[in-house]
């Protein structure tokens, strides 16, 4: 297995490599430059060509990349190009709102759909199986930004019961339980689309399987059908959830740029928003590198659980 | 005399589809006594696995007895509750499958799905358990059991694993062993071992054997007496002499003579009944074999005959309205002599 991961660690890193390339590349075809997006109307031309000129953004763009890319290997991110903030600063503050918002939403979205979506296929075509996968359409359908602004009109317009948006009541205390009112219509929201795909992914991938003639062969044992289902069938269904969640894993970091910005929650989504709005490059390529590394990761983690799931699948 | 330990009386089967209830076994009737092996033979489709599963009360959910009643030991198992049942299932009777391949679950040891068993029905501790199923793998043939009982079922052959299948269905000492066509998935040289095995198991722990298959020399080698189902009834009933001496309904004579005889002449082409079993949900009306029957005659299209024993010995029954004809003319029947 330790060599099977090394193998993977080092092709990650041609494939890093080529990421940063080609969203470098992207990020500068996007009209207009940071100088342009936060420089005030009445400077001159001669003002603008001073500054970009500074900023280094008049040097053809594979220069500017290597130069980036020099930068990266001792560590450094470089500086914003709309607040002068280091960027490796910048972004490490966003990580933790970020994980927390999206650590919870998938936790609450997995705690549900997971034996839901078990129990719709044990009782396929019955009155549950039609209301779980009804909702769970539902869940994958409505648009987070939508049901983001109703809920909070609902809940802190009308009711008054939760905070718009935000992570802490400004000037309050910043208690646990503050940071876990602003948390709860965030996540609620973000946990609705991840949980609507993972009741349709459990259900399916339960489906194939609870066919199958072992489960026969467990009942014909006299174990009980509880035992039969979650231990026995789940178990094989595995493979299949284990891509979900594998494909789920660099939301943590990759955010809901979405909901982020609805409920102005200061994690990496709101800042890649920010960043975009202001060409900021340097923090854009941070970003997109950093969630570069998540997805590479997280994918092979999604391998590992393979094999431990299904001991058919080995790596040498 | 010995007493019988189960019997199964005018069982009747049924499943719900989407087109409706089809019935998919009606009025089997059967006796087994302690020890003693009964053959289920019939094509693909004739209700053989449903029999069985029935008396497994394994029938799936959609499945379920309509008719009849299962005495096993004194209890009836077609009106035990689900938790009574899961006593008896593994416990006093256990099943084998046809699929040694599929039947263990691919993501747990041999081991792990033999002790889940034999902690469910015997007081064991981890460590007794674990070497009572050493002790039961050894018994089966398997080499190395110290070894593979922590092997995954993928690292095995599927003799291999029939073998472990048997092992784990006699672990908890059952009065009756179903084996589901134990045979068919696997090619001919282990066909010979598992039955062997079989009989050998059978002569020492004296389990009663209900074994089906579609193999008539599987049959000839294992069972006591002999059931022929047809599209979900016996047509006929015997012990295995007499069936293969006498065979009286032209559906088991057209089984018979479907066997390729490696003394035919090679000109000759092997006989086929023609035509299929007739589909659930479009059972003939009268004699459900009358449309492949050469010998079909009028009363045969409109009734349906019943189950009836033959005069010079009351074990062998038959379902067929020929024999009604027979008992007053002398037999003009010259395929049973091809089969002798």
């Amino acid at each position: 297995m330790f060599p099977y991961i090394m193998r993977r660690l080092l092709i990650a890193i041609p494939v890093l490599f080529g990421v940063t390339v080609f969203s470098f590349f992207i990020v500068n075809l996007a009209p207009g430059n940071p100088v342009e997006m936060f420089i005030s109307p009445d400077a001159t031309q001669a003002d603008i060509e001073l500054k970009k000129e500074a900023l280094g953004l008049n040097d053809p763009i594979y220069v500017q990349y290597l130069r980036w890319m020099q930068n990266l290997l001792q560590g450094d991110f470089g500086y914003s190009f709309s607040t002068y903030a280091p960027v490796g600063e910048m972004v490490a503050s966003r990580v933790l709102p970020t994980l927390l918002l999206m650590g919870t939403a998938l936790l609450i979205a997995y705690i549900v759909a997971i034996p839901i979506g078990v129990l719709s296929a044990t009782r396929q075509y019955s009155w549950l199986d039609y209301l779980t996968t009804g909702f769970s359409f539902m869940g994958i359908s409505i648009p987070n930004f939508f049901l983001g602004l109703g809920l909070i009109y609902i809940f802190s317009v009308q009711l008054n019961l939760l905070p718009t948006g935000g992570m802490n009541t400004l000037g309050g205390d910043g208690s646990f339980g503050d940071t876990l009112k602003h948390l709860l219509l965030p996540a609620f929201v973000l946990a609705t689309g991840i949980a609507g795909s993972m009741v349709r992914y459990v259900r399916s991938s339960m489906l194939e399987i609870l066919g199958q003639d072992y489960l026969r062969t467990a009942r014909s044992k006299g174990l009980r059908e509880f035992l039969v289902v979650n231990k026995h069938a789940f178990r094989n269904a595995l493979i299949p959830i284990i891509t979900v969640i594998g494909m789920d894993i660099p939301l943590l970091i990759g955010g809901a740029v979405v909901t982020e910005q609805i409920f102005q929650w200061p994690g990496l989504g709101q800042l890649t928003i920010q960043s975009i709005g202001s060409r900021d490059y340097p923090t854009l390529m941070a970003i997109n590198f950093i969630a570069a590394i998540t997805v590479l990761l997280s994918n092979l983690l999604a391998d590992i659980l393979y094999s431990v799931a299904d001991p058919r699948i080995k790596y040498n | 005399m010995e007493k019988n330990f189960l019997e199964v009386d005018k069982l009747q089967v049924a499943f719900r589809t989407d087109k409706g209830e089809v019935v998919s076994v009606d009025e089997v009737t059967f006796q087994l006594k302690q020890g003693e092996t009964i053959g289920i033979v019939g094509e693909s489709g004739c209700g053989k696995s449903v029999t069985s599963l029935s008396v497994m009360r394994l029938l799936g959910r959609t499945g379920m007895i309509k008719k009849g009643s299962i005495q096993f030991n004194g209890k009836d198992l077609t009106k035990l509750s689900e938790a009574q049942m899961r006593e008896i299932r593994g416990n006093e009777i256990s099943m084998i499958f046809q699929e040694p391949m599929t039947s263990l679950n691919p993501v747990f040891t041999i081991g792990n799905q033999m002790l889940e068993l034999i902690h469910l029905h015997m007081n064991m501790s981890k460590s007794e358990a674990r070497a009572y199923a050493i002790e039961m793998l050894k018994k089966v043939g398997i080499p190395r059991a110290e070894q593979l009982i922590d092997e995954y079922p993928h690292k095995l052959s599927g003799g291999m694993r029939q073998r472990v299948m048997i092992a784990m269905a006699l672990s908890c000492k059952p009065s009756l062993l179903i084996a589901d066509e134990p045979t068919t998935a696997l090619d001919v040289t282990i066909q010979a071992q598992i039955l062997e095995l079989m009989k050998r198991l059978r002569q020492e722990s004296n389990t009663a054997i209900m074994i089906i298959s579609h193999d008539l020399g599987v049959i000839a080698e294992m069972a006591d007496k002999v059931l022929v189902m047809y599209a979900g009834q016996v047509v006929e009933e015997a012990d295995v002499f007499t069936l293969f001496d006498e065979p009286k309904h032209p559906y088991t004579k057209g089984l018979m003579e479907s066997i390729p005889h490696l003394e035919h002449d090679s000109q000759k082409k092997l006989f086929s009944i023609p035509g299929t079993v007739p589909n659930l949900h479009m059972m003939p009306k009268g004699c459900r074999f009358h449309d492949r029957c050469p010998y079909a005659t009028e009363k045969c299209v409109t009734e349906q005959p019943p189950l009836l024993s033959i005069p010079d010995n009351h074990n062998h029954r038959v379902r067929c309205w020929l024999l009604d004809e027979q008992q007053q003319q002398t037999p003009t029947d010259s395929r049973s002599e091809v089969i002798a």
